[in-house]
Parts: C-alpha cells; structure tokens; sequence
C-alpha cells in the first residue's frame, strides 16, 4: 500500500521564490484550481519525485512545465524571470506505516537521475530530517540494483515484481513504470484507452495482462513463475546429472567399465540407485565387488597358511612358475589379439568419421542448393528448369559426367543423404562405445601380465634362495594383492561418493518435476475467476451510477486473456463477447475508465491483491463529460477510498461546486490563481 | 517361373534417378561461380582463377590457399586439379548468358554480363546459403591476382 502525504515545489529564480505545499490525506483528494494554473503540474510532480516518467513514453525530459524548469511569473500579465532552481519534494507512507521524503531537483546542480530519500515525515511535520540515502533512476539496473530508486520502491511497498518474457527472448521485471499506467491517469494520454496506456518502449510481452495479473495478485501469474523456476531447476539438474556422469564414466574408465547408468536422472534411480562397476579381471568382465572378494578372500587364504621354508614349498613353486609361463604366453597372445582388434576398431572408427563429414558437406551442399531455387530464373533455366541454354534438351543429370543417368530431385537426394547420415552416425556411436570397451578389456589383460610378469619373478628369485630360509611368495603375494586392493577400494569409495551425489540431484529431479507436473495448466484458477467475477461486478455497478448509456452496464464483461472490458452481445441468440471499440461514445469511454480504475482499488477490500490503493485522476472531465455525472464519480470515489485507499483528482470545477458535492467526504484543496506562488524565502 | 514364362512377359525398365553430390547440382555450381566472378576485380576473372578457387573450395583447402597467397610460405606448391564438372557448369554459365568469353592479361576469362551481375548479387543476398563459401570466394576473389594466378601455375613472372 501507498499512501501520498504531502507534496511540495519549489522554483527559485534569481530575486525570489515560488512554491506550493499540497497535504494529501487518506480518502478522496481534489486538488481545485482554474485552467492553466499548474493543476497538471502538481500531479505531474508526483510521478516526478517517484522517478516514473517513463511510464508516459521513453523520452527523458522532465515532465514538467515551463514554470519548474526554465522560467516563471506570479501574474499572467507579469513579465517571466529565469528559473535558476527547482525541485520535487513528496512525502509517501507504506502500509507499516513507514514514512519516507522523497527529494528530486529539476533544476540544480545535482543530477536529476538522483532521487535522496529521509526517513520520517519532515515534510508534513517539521521535524528535523534524519540519515540522507540517496538513489539513481532511470539508469540501469535502477530496478533491480540494491541503490536504485525503483528496487527501494518495490521493497517500500513490499511488491515482489514478477519476471515478466520481453519481446527479444530476454527477460526483466515487470517495471514500476509498467504498472504505474494502472494506477495514474494522466491528462495528455492517459484517458485514450480504458488500460494504461502503457508504455511499449520496455518491450514486455503481454504487458497489460502481466500487469493487471499482477496488480490483481492472480494465482496463475505465481503459477506461471512458478512453472519458469522449475524448469530453470529442472535443466540445471540435468546440466548436474551429465556433468557427474561423465566424472564417473572417466574414473571408471581407469579400471574398467561401467554399465547401467542412464543418460537422464528417473525416480527409479532415486529410489534405488544402483552402479554396475566392472573390472576385466581374468579374461571376463566381473563386477568390482566381486572381484575385491575374491582379492581379498585369497589375502585372509594367505595369511592364515603357515610360512614354509624355500625347501619345503620348492615343488610347489616350480610347478607355479612353469603354470604362470604358460599363462603368460597365452595372455601375450591374447594382448597382441586385442591390440589388433583395437587397431583395426580405430580405423574403423575413423573411416566412419570422415563419411559422417562427407555426408554432412554434402547434406549442406545439396540444402543450399535447395535455398538457391528461391533465385528462380535469376541463374538461368538450366539450374532452374534443366532445361539446356543451348541446345533445349533436359540436363536432370545435373553436372554429373555420364549423360544417360537422371539425378535425384532435391527433396529426395537431401532424404536420400539424411537417412544415411543417420545410418553412419549410429554406427560411429556404437563403434566409439566398442572402441572404449576394447581399450579397456587391453588395460585389464595389460595389467594381468604385469601382474604375472612379477609374480614370475618373484618365484623364480625364490628358487635361488638358501633352502632353510622361509618362503617370501605367499608374503609378496599379500603385498600386492593388498595394493590392488587399496586400488580397487579407492575407486570404489570414489564411485559410491559420486552415487550418493548422482542419487541427490535424482531425488530433487523428480520432486522438481512431479511438482512440475501438479502445477495447473496456464489459466485462470477457480479463485482467480472469482476476483475477475467481482470486479466486473464493480464495474456495473459503477457505471450505472455514472449515466453510461452505449450499452446496458449488465453487458459489460472482461475478457479473461488480458481482463480489457469487452461488450456480451447478443448474436444470432447467441451470447458473445465483443470488443467495444468504437461503438462506444466519447463520454463513456471515460466513464467506463473511472468505474474500471475504481474497482480495480476497490478489490483491496474484499481480495488479497498487490493493488496499491492509489488512484490518481489528472482532470477526470473529459470529451464534454456532464457535471452531474463528474460529481457522481467524485461522490464514488469517496467512497471507493473509504478503507485506507487514496484518490487523487484534479478538476477545474467551480470550488463551490466541488464543495457542495462533496462536503468533509474530501479533502478539497483550492487554488484561485496559480499554484505556484511566492513564499517567504 | 520357367523361361518361357519369362520370355513371354513385357518387360519394362524404370529409369532409377541417382543420388547427385550437392556440389555437382547446377544451382550450387553456378551461383558459386557467379559468387566468384561478383567477388573478382571488374566482375572479371580468368579461367584459370576460376579453377584455382573452385579447387580450394572443392577440397576445403581455402585456408592454405590463403597462406600461399599471403607470401609467407612461397615455397609451398599448389597442386592444381580441374575439374570436369566445373567446366561444364561454366559452360552452362556462358550458355545462359550469364557471363561471356573474354581475355584477361592474356589468358581466357570470364566477364560477366548485366544479367550475370544481377545474379551475382543474387547470389550473395541469400543469407542463409553457401555461408562459409561466399565468405572464401569474397575473400579469395580480392586476394588472388591474375599476376598471382601465374605464380600459382608456376610461370615465370614476366619481366
């Protein structure tokens, strides 16, 4: 909620000072004064101080008059003096009751993008002011940056300003000078249409409709943003997801392989996640855990064996080392097998690459041959019509050397190229994924040998040893059984922490999208339509008071895609909604933007909406618009701003007029000449 | 199915079309050379120029090319080939009128005609087609002199 207190101007010029103080109160405000006398000014000057003159358009002139910024006279007939200073103080209250000074200068040394800010009402009061902050506008970021002036405004009037799809793709909040239009009608442009109008140049999409969704505080507006979030979460999980999967496929890729992780996250993995890490261990592939098994079973084996002497364990490892020649040949051979299929995989593999590239050139080729008929007859008829220059016969054999064969159409040789594309980019995936697997079982069968190659030796300086000595090879075997063990279990720990991380971002992806999916579709909710129902009812009933007389207020309805009021008509006994356009008059028009404005505020009421409770009316009198209607608006508007609400109106009716209509129901404040006057300096 | 049966059927034979390389189409070749010839000094350019571009084009060699023609690496030996297809779309070129025989520092050329103007600048308003080989033939088309082009082929330069 905002609340206006107290409005103050000032214009100095060399010899002396003009200004004016105007005091607002809760309720209905009417600022009283002839034409011409600064009424515009006044209300002008608010949407200065609150840096929101480009919700009028993008220029960045002051929108001011003469009399603020370059020169100023007491009297029509008195000659004009040179405006060395000016500026805009406003005095503005939230619904804590906060109440903060606004300060701008027109004209002045300070820049007019700064806007300094005093806690308190010194304005109203005259207290002291208090701590100085000072903030930009109309720079960048002056809505977002934490010392821009329309970031403090919005946090000022607890607006959390929905991020709103701009017509380039990009995004921004919905800016205050987007909403402004909804709250402030301002003379020049502001009664041409029944919405805003709002300004075109911020280049948000939908704008009225974002606009009202968020003044009306709609469901559908937070389930939209709601929606946008999840998706953003959503894509970055899968950014997570692939991230960590690859991490795991390289560390797995150091021993062996890894099967059965998918591509993307599922409530199945979340729920139980499970890894198939597998190590190429004696000529198959086993899983990991098998393999630390039968590791570290083999260790407990050996250690609980009694130590015998080289005399005793001769036999036995004379017949090892001749078992382990004959493993090592074999496994020689079967190394020199993979290193050949291995070899022969990658070429394979880059046979594959180069025409996969080939098709693509020549898919390219034959696509920009396709975009090059656009030019039709601009290259001659033979590449359009194959037609020869020369001699008129048929060239469908395009350029190709041999005459009797007919070239593919277009269409068919670029689906003739696609499909095989396809064909050749499948098998260069699955030849990658055998080329990783051959590489892999090499690694396995490499490390084997290693492994026999020392045990071999091992057993063979054992031989050589005094008879009487203990055997070392069941010791050396726990050694390195015990670091192949440390080995495997160090990339075990790593793949289970990797899991626990993988199972994480699983688990929030499939809440993110089974909210996701709980979310309603993109429209209106049961209670949404219920504030849309009441306010078309507001409005009724507020043109019935004002005289409207183009169409019956009952056929008065608002369209649900961006709540414009349109006209239900009756069509071949059908009801249907029409847009107003031009079959209303003038007059009503008006009428119709007053009822539309007032009901909006007074939907506070009733609803939780982000609907300020402000309503400003520059000359609401328009196209001719009859007194007794006007004083009816007047009387409405009183009313309308019973609770708290606040109703500014300007109006160049007689004092009496206005007095008699209204009684103490307003504050009238009454000016009979200019508003801006001389004051003791 | 006996022979006989067979020798009493009609037969008919379909004519097949074959799948044509995008770079053997008219369309791709033509507006490529018109590009060529639009990108060359006085919209005229010698065959032999022509050849030389095409071949860089066609082997995806531009870029050395390039460094031939920049003169740091004057050592390095170009390996022309022509190529058939290539000469049958220029002849296709001519036909159309898109261009007419001429002579360029004593060797044959190309130049080409109003119409060929017009398609040249045809050619190169398509944005979305021949990308990468209207930037080459731009570039190519300004660097390589006729002069150049006999460096290339490996004349003497005339004193």
């Amino acid at each position: 909620m905002i609340q206006l207190r107290h409005l103050r101007l000032r214009s100095f010029t060399a010899t002396r000072a003009f200004g004016a103080d105007i005091p607002f109160e809760a309720g209905l405000n009417v600022v009283q004064a002839p034409n011409t006398s600064g009424k515009s000014t006044c209300l002008q000057a608010i949407i200065y101080a609150l840096g929101l003159e480009r919700s009028l358009g993008p220029q960045l002139t002051v929108p001011l008059p003469y009399a603020m910024r370059e020169q100023i006279h007491q009297f029509k007939e008195d000659p004009y003096d040179l405006v060395l200073q000016s500026y805009v103080e406003l005095e503005i209250a939230n619904a804590q009751g906060e109440i903060v000074v606004l300060h701008r200068d027109v004209v002045g040394d300070k820049s007019t993008k700064l806007i300094q800010t005093w806690n308190g009402p010194s304005l109203s009061s005259e207290i002291p002011r208090g701590e100085q902050r000072d903030y930009f506008v109309l720079d960048g970021g002056s809505a977002t940056n934490e010392s821009g002036f329309h970031a403090f405004l919005a946090q000022f009037l607890d607006w959390d300003l929905p991020i709103v799809a701009r017509y380039d793709g990009t995004e921004c909040p919905l800016y205050l000078e987007a909403i402004f239009p909804m709250l402030f009608v301002e003379q020049k442009r502001g009664w041409s249409s029944i919405q805003g109008p709002f300004p075109t140049f911020l280049r948000i999409q939908d704008v009225a409709r974002r606009v009202m969704e968020f003044l009306l505080d709609l469901e559908t507006a937070k389930n939209r943003r709601r929606r946008a979030e999840l998706r953003a979460a959503i894509s970055e999980l899968l950014g997570r997801w692939s991230d960590r999967r690859k991490g795991m496929e390289e560390a797995a890729a150091r021993v062996g392989r890894i099967r059965g992780l998918a591509v993307q996250p599922s409530a199945e993995f979340a729920a139980a996640p499970t890894l198939d890490l597998q190590l190429y261990y004696q000529g198959e592939w086993t899983r990991l855990a098998d393999v630390l098994q039968i590791a570290t079973g083999r260790v407990a084996e050996l250690e609980a064996s009694q130590v015998e002497t080289v005399e005793q364990a001769a036999p036995d490892i004379q017949a090892r080392v001749t078992d382990l020649r004959s493993q090592l040949d074999a496994l020689s051979a079967i190394l020199e097998a993979v290193r050949g299929e291995y070899g022969a995989e990658t070429q394979d593999n880059a046979a594959l690459e180069e025409r996969v590239a080939a098709l693509e050139t020549d898919l390219k080729r034959n696509q920009d041959a396709q975009k090059l008929q656009r030019l039709g007859s601009e290259l001659g008829r033979a590449a359009s019509e194959h037609v020869c220059p020369t001699c008129h016969q048929g060239v469908s054999n395009e350029l190709l050397p041999t005459v009797d064969s007919v070239g593919m159409a277009l269409d068919e040789n670029i689906a003739f190229v696609k499909s095989q594309l396809e064909l050749y980019r499948s098998a260069l995936l699955n030849s990658r994924e055998r080329l990783q697997e051959i590489a892999a079982r090499y690694r396995g069968s490499e490390r084997d040998l290693q492994d026999k190659q020392q045990q071999l030796r091992v057993l063979r300086q054992e031989l050589t040893r005094p008879s009487a000595s203990p055997s070392r090879a069941a010791i050396e075997e726990i050694v390195r059984l015990q670091a192949f063990i440390d080995r495997l279990e160090s990339i075990d720990e790593l793949a289970n922490s990797l899991l626990d991380e993988l199972r994480e971002i699983a688990s929030e992806w499939a809440l993110a999208t089974s909210n996701l999916r709980q979310l309603p579709a993109d429209e209106l909710t049961v209670a949404d339509k219920r504030k849309i129902e009441h306010l078309q009812t507001a409005i009724r009933r507020h043109l019935e008071r004002y005289g409207f007389r183009s169409f019956q207020p009952g056929e008065i309805s608002l369209s649900y895609d961006n709540f414009r009021p349109l006209v239900l008509r009756n069509d071949k006994g059908e009801t249907v909604e029409k847009e107003i356009n031009f079959e209303m008059s003038a007059s009503d028009a008006i009428r119709l933007k007053w009822a539309y404005y007032l009901s909006c505020m007074e939907l506070m009421r009733d609803f939780s909406v982000n609907h300020p409770g402000l309503a400003i009316f520059d000359e609401p009198g328009q196209q001719e618009v009859e007194s007794s209607s006007l004083f009816e608006f007047l009387r409405s508007a009183s009313q309308s701003a019973q609770n708290g609400q606040q109703v500014l109106v300007s109006t160049s009716e007689t004092y009496e007029a206005v007095s008699a209509t209204l009684g103490d129901s307003a504050n009238i404040v009454s000016f009979p000449g200019f508003i801006l006057q001389p004051i003791g300096r | 199915m006996t022979e006989i049966d067979l020798a009493n059927r009609r037969f008919s034979f379909q004519r097949r079309p074959v799948p044509v390389p995008g770079d053997l189409r008219i369309a791709w070749r033509v507006a490529l050379i018109m590009a060529m010839l639009g990108s060359s000094r006085a919209n005229r350019a010698s065959l032999a120029k022509l050849h030389i571009i095409n071949d860089a084009i066609r082997s995806g060699q531009q870029d050395r090319l390039k460094t031939i023609l920049s003169g740091t690496h004057a050592a390095v030996p170009w390996n022309l080939r022509v190529e058939p297809a290539f000469a049958r779309a220029v002849d296709f070129v001519v036909g159309e009128k898109l261009a007419i025989w001429t002579k360029a520092t004593g060797r044959a050329a190309l130049q080409l005609t109003k119409t060929g103007v017009d398609a040249a600048a045809a050619v190169m308003g398509v944005e979305d087609a021949l990308v990468e080989e209207r930037a080459a033939v731009a570039e190519l088309g300004k660097l390589i002199t006729e002069t150049g082009v006999g460096a290339l082929l490996g004349e003497k330069v005339r004193a």
